[in-house]
Order: structure tokens, then sequence, then C-alpha cells
């Protein structure tokens, strides 16, 4: 009647094994994360963002540590779809990052009460003039407060050919609307993508429609971002068509809309499977030596190292719409977390990363333009001339951008990615997406 | 004896007062670590929540404002809060009946005379047991229009019914619905195996002995008889739906446009991408109301069945 | 089916069972296809081991799972019995009050799970994960549980109390015991979902030594790219720990389910 009680007796001891060894590891993995003092050996700087990986980070990172024996950095890296999520608790927590990467807009005005003033960090790094020494500061800035300062300037406006393929297939690159089509039926004929486009990704499908604005008028956008012209206004319905002609026409690739950029377009580029991509100067180092062998690692030997991919401004798809124009800012910025334990080492570290000499040069070496502005271009690994070329003629349209890239309000960038949306899927028609636009710019003042 | 008088008497029924009384502790000392975890942690995020959906608060601002109910306002002239509650409408519907017909059906023929049933047993589960966030970064590549369902299509030479299935907006929340079929067949197939074993064989014999065939004994007398196991799937189902977010954030993120917003990755974005916490709590508070009436409603009508 | 099958009859059910099986079937075949491809099986399923801390996430989520289940499991039996077994006030209250947090989806404990996990520093802690996955997962357990215990005859428990034991007695020595099946049914849905959760290690458990294995296939996207059949040899095996789990169990496990947790 009774079952075995010796069953029972190990059944307890198991579950209360099980507690106890539950309840002994909660209490040893409970160890901080973060730091001893200088005191008692090197200070460790927790580092967390989405740009750089893993593997970009580490000349950065040994470089620092070399010239900083008592600084260690502990590099995470997050993909930018869960970036957002884990570090916004985070460093409410304590024991979040130290330093963090942040993007200009949205993100910037959202954790500015969660980061530390940089302006005296920056200050003694560079002297009271900081602001003249570095591109493009005050997107960073929220209320006076130097919330992070710029690793790199980038822009977009640009679209990347791969210039090896298109050769082989006996093209050119499109230069505007017309040619774009017939480019794009030769290449559909050869079994490739027109171009490939990310279009689940909102922020690519902004690029693009800020591109065909700045030609159909250029720099109404950032004023009608502003409140200060109209959205719902016609050029902008003008926008939103030749953005859904780029769909119906089959310019970009069927299916977009179900496409990340990172990594589906972008691997499908780089693989070869497409001529063309809109994308901006952050992907400058697809020029160098470096970063086509990280391509052979990633996508394996069937990769062409000696793979040419080429930038060239955004075709024109406005009759007399103005070429050339980039637009944009500071890709990512390094801030500080206010709550971190070790801040003095942490402003060492983004000091460095954005605005000395040595660590910029780094940046220099991936061809796109370092925060610093004294530090030129290192155009020494590029592989052709005609490559540098372009990367130089991008200068003066970097110097010169006509605004910013991103959207300050996070509201008015999600309804802006909505319509984008909603257009090249027919479920909305371009008044009544400039429409919507409107309505939210307006209910963010 | 109607009247306790002896002291041994009186005691006796102290004696039980007391013990029921301890008994009445016993239990609830029983219930105290399961309590505990699910008020504190349960009950207190509703609350929390609540409390949370009269502000208008970022997650960062240590001074929210309070706003009262103006986010239920918001969310009633939401056309966005609308559109998500139909796609979980629709996705529920399509999901609940399909999962379980095809759970009954593969139970029924897995009765059968089968060689190798473990195997087959095994195949139809293991998508239950698989992380969702593993088979949300599959199907991704499989309804790629250059990927395998597509493929699958060419080559059974339907082709004309090739799609971008996720970049399309008539098709992409079927896409996802099928994807949650994917997954969760193999539980109604489960329930539905376990109640089968139950039938009384009799019955069954009685059946064909009257001369009746396959079908109609099936149609009949097989599923009358798992009326409970019916009504526990569509109960999970439903509820099931409402709670679905994996699936849809990682393989369509609500899009293209807004055609697969679910009620969940609507409360995501605008909590976490959009940092509007305080309207996110409001959602959420929706939400569950929703999901609370729902079930009541359910349980209301299969209880009047099951009276008739 | 329900008389002695014929030849036909027999090809007829092995065929249509074929049939239905494929769209199951056929998709993890092409998981495991996909994994085989790029730079080849040997070198994408090594990549898991070299290029990523697989081995110590595979531990990490195991201790988890094993936390999990076994707080799962003790409250569950526990509030089972009561619920099933014990007569008291308020019972029914209390079992409806447990069940409503069925309904309640895990993005809306985010932000207040956040707060706590805060207020009682218990970042980087597995508890922090623990402890919100057994909230969710208590409703359903104890629902099973309670249903399988009242089915077990009341007599088996007055006889035990008359031979002087205590309620705990009778709990572990007779009740216990004879929910073997039911509590292989607990056990394995708490793995399941234990093993397979996502989100609350990826916000809670920030030292990167401490982080669990879901987190595996997000070191082969980089910035910029993925390597695609690496991420899928990952998702192989992420998956293989419980599918050979559940491969095991699955006897139990059926007999569970099927032992009236239906009621």
């Amino acid at each position: 009647m009774f079952s075995k009680p010796r069953k029972s007796r190990r059944l307890r001891a198991m579950v209360s094994a099980g507690v106890a060894i539950t309840l002994a590891l909660s209490a040893c993995s409970a160890a901080p994360a973060a730091t001893e003092t200088t005191a008692t050996g090197p200070t460790t700087v927790n580092f967390w963002s989405w740009n750089p990986d893993e593997g970009t980070s580490k000349p950065y990172i040994a470089a620092f540590e070399a010239s900083h024996p008592n600084i260690k950095v502990q590099m995470r890296f997050i993909q930018y779809s869960d970036y957002v999520n884990t570090t916004q608790l985070a460093l409410q927590s304590g024991s979040g990052p130290d330093v963090f990467g942040l993007q200009v807009g949205a993100l910037t005005n959202q954790f500015a009460p969660l980061a530390e003033d940089l302006t005296p960090a920056i200050s003694k790094q560079l002297g009271t003039d900081w602001k003249t020494k570095l591109t493009a500061t005050d997107q960073l800035a929220v209320d006076g407060k130097q919330v992070a300062l710029p690793w790199m300037i980038t822009g977009g406006g640009l679209i990347w050919a791969n210039q090896t393929l298109i050769d082989s297939l006996k093209l050119t690159v499109p230069t505007n609307s017309e040619e774009l089509k017939s480019f794009c039926a030769a290449v559909k004929q050869a079994k490739k993508y027109c171009i490939v486009q990310g279009a689940k990704d909102a922020w690519q499908n902004i690029d693009v429609y800020q591109s065909i604005m700045n030609q159909v008028s250029p720099g109404t956008f950032y004023k009608a971002l502003a409140g200060q012209a109209d959205f719902s206004s016609a050029e902008f319905v003008k926008a939103f068509e030749i953005w859904k002609s780029l769909f119906s026409d089959g310019i970009f690739q069927e299916g977009a809309l179900g496409a990340t950029a990172y990594p589906d377009a972008n691997d499908a580029f780089h693989k070869g499977e497409a001529a063309l991509m809109i994308n901006g100067t952050w992907q400058n180092a697809d020029t160098t030596n470096t970063r086509l062998a990280q391509y052979v690692t990633s996508y394996g030997d069937s990769f062409d190292k000696n793979t040419v991919f080429m930038p060239y401004f955004f075709p024109q798809v406005v009759t007399g719409g103005a070429t050339g124009t980039l637009f944009g800012g500071p890709d990512v910025g390094f801030a500080v977390s206010s709550s971190s334990k070790v801040k003095e080492a942490a402003e060492t570290f983004v000091t460095w990363l954005t605005a000395s000499e040595e660590g910029q040069k780094i940046m220099a070496k991936t061809d796109q333009q370092p925060a610093l502005s004294s530090v030129p271009l290192d155009l020494s690994d590029v592989k052709t001339p005609a490559q540098v070329k372009a990367l130089e003629a991008q200068g003066p349209a970097l110097k010169g951008m006509i605004g910013a890239r991103q959207i300050q309000n996070a509201d008015v960038q999600t309804a802006l990615g909505d319509a984008l949306s909603a257009v090249a899927s027919g479920q909305q028609s371009a008044a009544d997406a400039a429409v919507s636009v409107q309505k939210a710019i307006a209910a963010a003042k | 004896m109607t009247q306790p008088s002896t002291v041994g008497q009186r005691t006796a029924i102290a004696r039980r007062e007391g013990s029921r009384r301890r008994s009445q502790l016993t239990a609830y000392l029983y219930l105290l670590p399961a309590l505990m975890i699910i008020i504190g942690i349960t009950y207190f995020s509703v609350f929390y929540n609540a409390w949370v959906s009269t502000l208008d608060w970022n997650g960062i601002d240590p001074n929210p404002d309070q706003v009262g109910g103006a986010n239920y306002l918001k969310i009633a002239r939401d056309p966005i809060f609308w559109t998500s509650v139909s796609h979980v409408a629709v996705f529920g519907v399509v999901t609940v009946i399909v999962q379980m017909v095809a759970g009954l059906g593969l139970a029924l023929v897995l009765g059968g005379p089968i060689v190798g049933r473990g195997v087959y047993k095994a195949l139809v589960f293991i998508p239950v047991v698989l992380a969702p966030a593993a088979i949300s970064t599959a199907f991704r590549q499989f309804l790629r229009p250059d990927g395998q369902v597509n493929d699958v299509l060419q080559g059974i030479g339907l082709a004309s019914m090739q799609q971008a299935w996720i970049a399309d907006p008539k098709f992409a929340l079927y896409a996802l619905a099928a994807v949650n079929i994917f997954q969760w067949t193999g539980f109604s197939f489960m329930l539905y195996q376990a109640a089968l074993s139950q039938i009384d064989q009799n019955h069954l014999e009685a059946a064909q002995l009257d001369g009746a065939g396959t079908w109609r004994t099936i149609r009949h007398i097989v599923i009358p008889q798992l009326r409970p196991t019916h009504l526990t799937l569509a109960l999970t189902g439903v509820i099931g739906s409402l709670k679905t977010f994996d699936i849809v954030f990682l393989i369509t993120g609500g899009g293209p446009g807004r055609s697969t917003e679910f009620l969940t990755t609507y409360i995501y974005k605008q909590s976490i991408m959009q940092f509007h916490v305080g309207y996110g709590a409001a959602l959420s508070v929706v939400m569950l109301l929703l999901a609370l009436i729902l079930t009541l409603v359910q349980t209301r009508i299969y209880k009047l069945d099951r009276e008739d | 089916m329900f008389s002695r099958p014929t030849w036909r009859s027999r090809v007829g059910y092995q065929l249509l069972a074929t049939i239905l099986i494929l769209p199951f079937a056929v998709p993890l075949l092409w998981i495991v296809t996909i994994s085989f491809q790029g730079a080849g099986p040997t070198a994408n399923y090594n990549a898991v081991f070299t290029q990523t801390p697989f081995v110590r996430f595979l531990l990490n989520s195991l201790l988890i799972s094993i936390g999990t289940v076994a707080l799962v499991f003790v409250c569950t039996m526990l509030a089972g019995y009561a619920l099933g077994k014990l007569k008291f006030r308020g019972r029914e209250l209390i079992f409806t009050g447990i069940l409503a947090g069925l309904m309640l989806p895990a993005i809306a404990l985010i932000v207040p799970l956040f707060m706590m996990v805060r207020r009682f520093g218990l970042f980087n802690n597995y508890l922090a994960v623990i402890v919100p996955l057994a909230a969710v997962l208590l409703p359903m357990t104890i629902l099973l549980t309670r249903n399988f215990m009242k089915g077990i005859p009341d007599e088996l428990l007055d006889a035990a109390r008359i031979d002087g034991a205590t309620s705990f007695g009778a709990l572990t020595r007779i009740v216990i015991p004879l929910s073997r099946p039911i509590i292989a049914v607990v056990i394995v849905w708490a793995f399941l979902n234990s093993w397979n959760e996502f989100l609350l290690p990826l916000l809670f458990l920030q030292d990167t030594s401490l982080q669990a294995v879901t987190q595996i296939p997000t070191y082969f996207t980089s910035t910029y790219g993925s390597d695609v059949p690496k991420i899928f040899a990952a998702l192989v095996l992420m998956c293989l720990p419980i599918v050979i789990a559940y491969l095991a169990f699955q006897k139990f496990f059926e007999r569970g389910l099927t032992a009236g947790a239906l009621k």
C-alpha cells in the first residue's frame, strides 16, 4: 500500500539538492560584472555597442590597451535589434556598460539622462575650442549636455555598385532613371538583383526617401521635420510616388519588403547576387583589402577577393534634380554611463576613440570620415586608383552635408517608416502617406 | 445527544475545531511558495502596469507626467490598435481551427496500422520543443522569394502560387499562421492522441457491428467524445494567439507596413523602441482585459454546451 | 480503422500518414541541410564550438533550466496537492486566481520585472531569469497537476491518515510516487520553456560568461553580415539537447497526458 519510501526520499533529496544548487549558484553569480579599483590592478571598462562588432573592435582595443596599460576594455557586441532594449534597461541598473554606443536622433535624446556630460573630458583632451576640432558634435548634444562624442562621420545618399559584376555584364552604372530602367532589365536577365533593398528596415527606406527628396527639393525634408515646411505638400507626395515606382518598376528585388538591410540585402550584395545597393559612406571600408579579406572569412572561398565595390552618388531620379548631395552626421557616438563606477577610465577610452590621433588614425584606415577633422582618410589600403578617386570625391560632399540623416523624434521616424512601407506594398496612397507623416510631425511638437 | 455535556465531548469538539484550523493553515502553507511567486511576479506586474498606464513616461525620466486615463482614450482612437486586434483575431481563428483539424487527423491516422509510429509521432512533436527563435530564423530563410517554400511549389508544379510570402501584405499574416501551425500542431496531436486512447473500445466495436463505416464512426462517436479536448485546445489556442510574439517579431516585425502587427509587437515597439512606456502599459492592460473577456465568454459557452 | 486492417488499408494509412507528416518533417530536414551548406558541415559545426562560447552557454542554460525545473516542481507538487486533495476555505478562489496567470503575456512583464530586478540587485543573477520563468509556468503546471491529483482515490489517503501519516507524509509517500506521469509532463514542459527562453537571459544576464545558449546564433551575425549556414548549425546544436531530452521522456510524457490530464 505504501510506495517504496526509499524512492520518495530520493526524490525529495534530488529536489532539495536542485533548489540548493540553484541558490548557491545565484549567490556565486551575483558577483558584479564590473571592476576593481585602480589601486588593486587594471581597471576594466565594459563597452557595449552594435558598432563596432567584435572583429572590428580588436585593433582599437589592442592599440588602446597598449598605450594605457592599466585599463582593460571588455567589449560586448549586441545586434542593433536587441541593443536598444538591453542597454536601456542595463544602464539603469548600475551594472550595465561603462561606455556605450549611441545613434544620433531619438536614441541620444532618450538616453541623455543616463549619460555623463562629456564636455569636461573632451575639453581636457582637445582644449576649449574642441567643437571646432571635432565634426558635428551638436548632433550628439542635448540641451547643452554633450551626451556622446562622434566616432566617425558618415553620409547617406550613395549607391554602391559591384563594379566587377557590372563590368562582367558589359554594363555601365546608370546615372538617371532612364538608364536605371534599362540597366535593371539587363541585370535581371542575367538573373541578378538590380538594386537589392532591405525594405523591412525602416532606416534604409528613409535613406532612399531622403535621397529622392533632396533631388526633388533640396533641404526641404529637414525643414519639414523642423516644422518649417509642410510634409503633406506636393513635393513630398511626388517623392513618395518615385519611391513607389522603384518597387512597381521592378528596380528593387521582389520580396524586398521582407528582407532586412543587414544581413539580408547586405549579404546578397556582397556575395555578388546584386549589382547595386543603396547605402552610405559607412560602407567605405569595402574598398579596402582588409575588409575584402574579412568577407572571404565570412562568406567562404566562393567570395572573389578581387571584387571592386565602387561608390556612386544616387542616380538622378527627378528631371533636373540636383545630385551629389550627402546627408548625415555622426554614425555612432560613444557615451559614458552616469552610473559607471570607473568614469575616469571610461572617459579616457571614449576620448581616445573619438578625439585622439592614434585612435582616429585606425578609423581613417577604414576610410570612413574620422570625427577628428585633423585626421585625413588613410587611402593606403584601397584596392584600385579609381576607388581612391571616388572616395576623395566624397570629401567636399561630406563637409557640406545638406542635413542630418537621423530623425530626432522616434514617433515621426516610425510614421515615416510605416508610410514608406505602406506605399511600397500598395496599402496606402502617396498622398495619404504624406499626410500621415505631417500628422506625426504636428503631434510631436 | 443534542448537547455536548461532558468535558470529554467538549474537548473532542475543540480538538476538531483546532485540527480544522490547523489543516486550513497547513493548506495555505502548501500554497505559499507558488502563491508568493505568482503574486510577487504576475499580480505585481499587472498592478504595476496599471499604475504605469496612467503616466506619460519614457522609462528613463525620473519624473513622469500623470495623465490619468488619457492613454486609454488614445487606444480607443488608435487605428493601429484596432488593426492589431483584427490580425490577432484572424490569426487566432485560422491557427486554432487548422491545428485542431490537423492534430485530430494525425491522431486518427497514426492510431491506425502504421509502421514506425514512433518516428511519425516524434516528427510531429519535435517542432513543439524547438525554440521559437530557432523556428523564426529558419522560416525567415524558407519564406524568401528564392527560398525553399517557393522551390517546393515550383517542384510540384504550383509555380504560379509562388509569392514573396513575408513581403506581401496579402499573404504575410497567413505565412505567420503557417509557421505557428508548424510549431503547435504537435501539441493538439498529443492531446487528441491521449484522449483517443481513453475512448471505450466497446463503443467503437458496437458501432462497427451495426455497420457504420469508419468515417461515420469518427463523426458521430469519436468526435463528440473528444469534446473536453476540443474545448481545451480552443481555449488555450485563443489565449496563445493573443500572447504570440516571437514569431511575429522575428519574421515580419509587424510589417510590411502594419499588415502583421499584433498587440504584443505593438506593445514592444511602443514601450521599447518609441519610449512610450505608459502607452505600452495601457495596451498591456487592455490586452489582459481582452484575454479575460475571451476566457469568460468561452467558458460560459462551453458550460452551457455541457449542460444540454 | 476499427476492424482488422487489410493489406490495402495498411498501405493507405502508411501513405496518408507519410503525406500528413511531410509539412513537419521537411522543414526540419531543411534546417539540417542548410547547416551543411557554405563551408561544409565539419567547418560549420566546428565553428560553433570554436568561435562561440557554446559549451559554457550550454552549461549556463542547463543551470537555468535545472533551477527552473526544481523550483517549478516543488511549488507545483505542494500547490497541486493542496488544491487537488485538501479541503480548505477559498480553495476554488485561489485556484481561479492562479489560473488567471495563464493569460499574462511575457511582454507585459518586462518593465515591472526590470524594476524588481533593479530593486533587489539581481542583475547577473540566475534568479532573475528562474523566478519569472517559474511565475509564467506555474499556472499551467499547477492546473495539470491538480487535475491529475484529483484523480487519485481518496481512499488511499484516508488509509494513510488512519495509519498516522501527516498530510505531508501522504504527499511524499503516496501522491508523488503515483504522480510520476504528470511529473514527467511538468518536468519536460518546464525544462523546454526555460531552455528555449531568449528574452529574459538577454535582458538580465549581462555578464557574457553567464549568458544562455539561445544567444549563440547571434555570434554569427556581425555588424554588417551574417553566415547563414553557421547560424543554422548553431540552431541545430542549440535544439539538440531539448530534442534528445524529449525523446528520452517521450513515453512518460505521453502517459502523463493520457492519465487524465484532460479533465
